[in-house]
């Protein structure tokens, strides 16, 4: 793990894998933003819960 | 980051995939469940009024025959 140009067997470095990692995780956080916003409105406008 | 490292040892061609496929099959799922289990989605999207408003006179009318 010391070498940080050390090809891995998926064929990537450490830090080309951080990089998709950074990426993945941004993207779930932009999906979960967007999910709670449309489950805020479904409990505002639907009889969800009421 | 933490688990960062883990496409060192999972190829993204594979894991993302498996992980996009994992939320999706989730959320399509509870979705499912929750239509086909309730009435009220139904009635929501065909346009009907809450059933929330028929509650408490639904609950009044129950009560004196449960007290009785």
């Amino acid at each position: 793990m010391s070498d940080k140009d050390k090809v891995w067997p998926t064929g990537l470095t450490e830090a080309e894998s951080e990089e998709i990692h950074r990426h993945l995780i941004q993207g779930t956080q932009i999906f979960g933003m967007i999910a709670a916003l449309a489950h805020l409105l479904a409990y505002l406008y639907s009889p969800w819960l009421k | 980051m933490i688990y960062g490292k883990i496409w060192c040892v999972v190829k993204p061609s594979v894991g993302i995939p498996i992980f996009l496929s994992a939320v999706a099959i989730a959320s399509f799922s509870v979705h499912l469940a929750i239509t086909t289990n309730t009435t009220w989605v139904k009635d929501f999207l065909n346009g009907k009024p809450k059933a929330a408003a028929t509650a408490p006179a639904k609950a009044a009318a129950v009560t004196p025959s449960v007290r009785s």
